[in-house]
Parts: C-alpha cells; sequence; structure tokens
C-alpha cells in the first residue's frame, strides 16, 4: 500500500493520480491526520 | 427470500451465552460508551496498558480505571491478545511539514521523524501544542534531516545527528533574539511596536525553545550508523536507518519477525521516501510505502539556474558585500554548494566572494556532504562533481569561517543589538533579512526556494520587498506596499534576487 504524505492536498492528489497510472500501483492514499494502519 | 438476522450468523441471545461461557459477558455490561475500549489496549501497540495504569498513573475514575478494573476482575486466566503493529500519522498529512509517524509494535513505540511546522500561521500555532505523543512512552525517535526537542532518546543516522547539531546551532539564538525583540517593542513606545504585538499572541512572546532546549535535545541525540540496529526493546522490532532516496537522511525503519531474518528487505516496513526514489526500489507486496508527495503537482522550470547565482554573486564580490542564500532546504543547500564549487573551479567566481548558509555565522560542518560521502549514490559518489564538492567545502570553511569571519560577527551583532533597542524591534516583515543583520546596500540576498503560500508566510514577502528608498529618490514614485500577515513590510535596503531553478513551481504542472 502507497501513503502519499509530505504534500498539500492538490499535491498528493497528483502524486496519486500519476502513481496509478504510470505505475499500476492501485489505490494510493493520502491518510489524514491521525489515521492509523495496521502494518 | 432469505431473511438476514441483524449479525447474520448469531442472534443476542446466542452471543450472550458465547460470552458467559467466555467470561467476558461482564466485561460487555460495563457503563461504558462501548466495551471494546476496555480490553483494548490504550495507546497503539501498548499491550500493557494495564500494567502501567495499576502503577497508579491513571486517574480515578477515568476510562483507562475503568478498563484496569475490568482487567483486575479478568483475572490471570483471560489474556488479552497483543496489537499488530500499526503506524499513525500525526504530522505531514495534508501539508508538508510536521512529520511526525508512531510505529508501533509489542508494546515499543518508535516515533520515525519529529519535523515541526512551518509555513501559515494555523500550522506554526500546532508546535506549541503539546506533542501528539507522550515522549517517555518512546523507545526512540528516529528523524530524518529534522530532530526536535522532545525528552525521548533520539537515535539519529550520523549526518542527521551533524545536520541537527548545525541546524539549532543555528537556530537556537535568533529564536530567543526574535521573541526578546517582540518583548522590547510591546514593552516600548516605538513606531514597530503595534506590528510587533501583532506578530505573536503570547504575552509577554516566548520563544518556541531556547538555547537551553536546543543543548539539551542536542545531548539526546545519539549517532547511529547505516544498517546499526536501534535497540527499542522489543525483539520483533528492527528498525534501521537504510539508503531509501537521495534525500539527506531518508531511513527506512522496519520491523521484521525472526521468519524474515536473513531477509534483505523486512515482510513488513514502513519507508519515506521520495516518487523516484520509490520507483527505483523494489518492494514487497507487504510493505506499506510512505511517499512524499510535496512535488506532486510542480515541475522545474526548464533553464539553467547558474547564470542567476553566477550574478548575484559576482555583485556580492563587487560590492565587497555579503552574498546571502536562505536555501530553507538541506537539500537545496547541497545544489547550490555544488555548482558554487562547479564555478569555482572553473574560476568563474571571485575569490572574494563568501557562502554562509547560517544566518549567525555559525562555524559549522559544511552540511553532510563532505563529512558523509557514504549517503550519495554509488555513481555519483565516484564522480569527480563530488569530489571537487568537497574540495571546495573544505577550502570554504577554512576561509570562510575563519576568526577574522568571527570577529567580524560579533561586531555586527554588537551593532544590530544597539539598532534593535533604539528602533525597538525587528521589522516584522521582513524578519529573514533582519535575522540575517543585511543592513546595508552591499548585502545581497537571494531567494532560491519555492514560496509555496503567496500570503500569510513570511519567504515570498520578503523575497517581494522592494528595496527602502534613499534620501536622493524621495521624489521616485513610490513602490508597491507589501504585506505579512496582513501588515505592511518594512522595505529594507539590502537587494534581493530570485530564483526558480532550485525549486519545482505549481504553475508548471504537466
Amino acid at each position: 500500500m502507497t501513503y502519499c504524505v509530505h504534500g498539500e492536498p492538490s499535491a498528493a492528489a497528483a502524486l496519486r493520480d500519476a502513481i496509478e497510472r504510470e505505475l499500476g500501483w492501485r489505490w494510493p492514499l493520502s491518510p489524514p491526520t491521525g489515521q492509523q494502519i495496521d502494518l | 427470500m432469505p431473511i438476514l438476522r441483524p449479525l447474520i450468523g448469531m442472534d443476542k441471545l446466542e452471543i450472550t451465552d458465547a460470552a458467559r461461557r467466555l467470561g467476558t459477558f461482564e466485561i460487555s455490561i460495563e457503563p461504558d460508551a462501548d466495551c471494546c475500549t476496555l480490553v483494548r489496549a490504550e495507546a497503539p501497540g501498548d499491550a500493557h496498558v494495564g500494567a502501567r495504569g495499576e502503577r497508579g498513573r491513571v486517574a480515578p475514575g477515568s476510562s483507562a480505571a475503568r478498563r484496569v478494573g475490568v482487567r483486575r476482575r479478568l483475572g490471570r486466566g483471560v489474556r488479552v491478545p497483543a496489537m499488530s503493529p500499526t503506524l499513525t500519522f500525526l504530522g505531514a498529512a495534508g501539508t508538508v511539514t510536521g512529520a511526525k509517524f508512531l510505529l508501533a509494535a509489542d508494546g515499543t513505540r518508535l516515533l520515525m521523524e519529529c519535523g515541526m511546522f512551518q509555513g501559515l500561521r494555523e500550522l506554526r500555532a500546532r508546535n506549541w501544542e503539546a506533542p501528539p505523543v507522550e515522549p517517555g512512552t518512546l523507545a526512540a525517535v528516529l528523524p530524518r534531516t529534522r530532530t526536535s526537542t522532545t525528552p525521548a532518546t533520539c537515535r539519529a543516522w550520523l549526518a542527521t545527528a551533524s545536520g541537527a547539531d548545525l541546524l539549532l546551532s543555528g537556530h537556537r539564538r535568533p529564536a530567543q533574539d526574535h521573541a526578546a525583540g517582540r518583548r522590547a517593542a510591546s514593552g516600548g513606545g516605538s513606531r514597530s511596536s503595534a506590528t510587533a504585538r501583532e506578530a505573536t499572541k503570547h504575552r509577554p512572546a516566548l520563544p518556541l525553545f531556547t538555547t537551553a532546549d536546543a543543548d539539551r535535545a542536542l545531548g539526546l541525540v545519539r549517532p547511529i550508523a547505516f544498517e546499526q540496529p536501534v535497540r527499542s526493546g522489543a525483539p520483533s522490532v528492527d528498525a534501521r536507518f537504510r539508503l531509501s532516496g537521495h534525500i539527506l537522511g531518508a531511513v527506512r525503519p522496519s520491523r521484521s519477525s525472526p521468519a524474515d531474518a536473513g531477509s534483505c528487505t523486512p515482510a513488513t516496513s514502513a519507508a519515506t521516501t521520495c516518487r523516484s526514489c520509490a520507483i527505483r526500489s523494489r518492494w514487497r507486496a507487504r510493505t506499506r510505502l510512505l511517499v512524499e508527495s510535496t512535488y506532486g503537482d510542480r515541475l522545474h522550470p526548464a533553464g539553467d539556474a547558474t547564470p542567476v547565482v553566477e550574478q548575484a554573486v559576482r555583485r556580492a564580490a563587487d560590492r565587497r558585500g555579503w552574498l546571502l542564500i536562505p536555501a530553507f532546504a538541506i537539500g537545496r543547500t547541497q545544489d547550490i554548494l555544488y555548482l558554487r564549487a562547479g564555478a569555482r573551479r572553473s574560476r568563474a567566481h571571485p575569490e572574494a566572494a563568501r557562502l554562509s548558509r547560517q544566518p549567525d555565522g555559525h562555524r559549522g560542518r559544511p552540511g553532510s556532504t563532505r563529512a558523509h560521502p557514504e549517503e550519495h549514490d554509488p555513481t555519483w559518489r565516484a564522480s569527480s562533481r563530488l569530489a571537487s564538492a568537497r574540495s571546495f567545502l573544505a577550502r570554504f570553511q577554512l576561509s570562510s569561517h575563519g576568526r577574522r569571519l568571527q570577529e567580524a560577527e560579533r561586531h555586527r551583532r554588537a551593532r544590530h543589538h544597539r539598532r534593535r533597542q533604539r528602533h525597538g524591534a525587528l521589522a516584522a516583515a521582513s524578519s529573514i533579512t533582519s535575522a540575517i543583520a543585511c543592513p546595508t546596500q552591499r548585502t545581497t540576498v537571494l531567494f532560491v526556494g519555492y514560496q509555496a503560500a503567496r500570503r500569510g508566510t513570511r519567504g515570498p514577502a520578503a523575497a517581494a520587498t522592494a528595496p527602502r528608498r534613499s534620501r536622493s529618490s524621495a521624489d521616485r514614485p513610490r513602490t508597491r506596499r507589501h504585506h505579512d500577515h496582513g501588515r505592511p513590510v518594512r522595505p529594507t535596503r539590502t537587494r534581493r534576487r530570485s530564483s526558480a531553478g532550485f525549486a519545482a513551481s505549481r504553475g508548471r504542472r504537466r
């Protein structure tokens, strides 16, 4: 799973689109502050 | 047509019977918002919250106290399952700065990065809030290029440790001076006092951290070499600094299990890196990859930034003045130093021009470029470009940060201090140039970073501020007034230049 951090919402959205389009990685996310994920 | 009951598998009576058999029925009827909170850990990955609470560190009547009571009634026969390792985003989510990622596993907590918020006022205000995680519960803090003033032991990669020394030593004094200037302004009747009173919400103005804080934080830093494991106290947590990207100090703390021993890439890891480095790396399916999206919608401009820098250097040299480049980022500072090294080798820049990246003329190391070449890509490391830069940096350190410069800096500080007492405060809107004390026309300030927020931050306001008019030019038309935080910018006499070649710009989205 890929998470886009260190970016403003517009920049993160553009990177998510690029990752899906160019790399084929599925569903990159931009986590909100406080979100917890399982490793 | 099938009728699905609310829980499909079992109805309420069946679940109640099962709870009685398992011994969890008494917990489920506890008067609490959600009985699940009574058996879960208090914090991510913290399986020992009950034991900690029984030592009397929880408030009576609180949820934690009820949890302790429930666990006592459960007795020792009931096993509370350990939480799976988790990663919590505590910063740099929806914004660029303030990165804090909490890795929790088996009761051990590691904080990956501990950055401060920068930029807009509402972001900077978060720096004054209590830390989102209790520092005393952390086994270690693993920063990349920044450091913090947390009381937890800070395990930093060698280059990051060097950078922390450089950055904190360079910034602790301006932080105190800035607050002192605001206090002086708020207490005096100078013309700048109104501006200064609006510049902070604190009465009196306080520095975000003091010299003592910085010294204490630096004392907690423990340098860690590449691939050296960080002892977290939990056997399954294996945090190491690994080369993960081109950014200085990019790290890859990871969690591995005994089954993963010998594997070069742990089965479960969390990495922070940039997009291009992520593409080059081979990641396993279970890897959680954190990609920097700062430049997700920006592109570097076409062309070469060298002429702008050379022009600024020549101007400063011709006027026998200072050239100050607020680079704002270590990576960008590297680029500038490389560029200067190349120009120096080709004798394009005069010997007299000096370059300082520290506002108070700190006699610091010139970054990690020379001291930690292992950070760089192998092909780049072997290039003559790096060798040239290292040679230049060595000479730069000797020539630019020598005793003569220190003496000049002391005199400059004394003059600046007297002037600030006389005028009451730093020029609020041009705090960058005031902080680096460049009051004469001889000084050139070259802005090389991308100023993300056009309003509400000091960078773009200082870069766009018109120079102060001399007496002889009083009859010239008035220049446009710029604003910082809604306040008018006081012009300064320094000459400002900007170069977009070192930072990607949003206006060039592809």
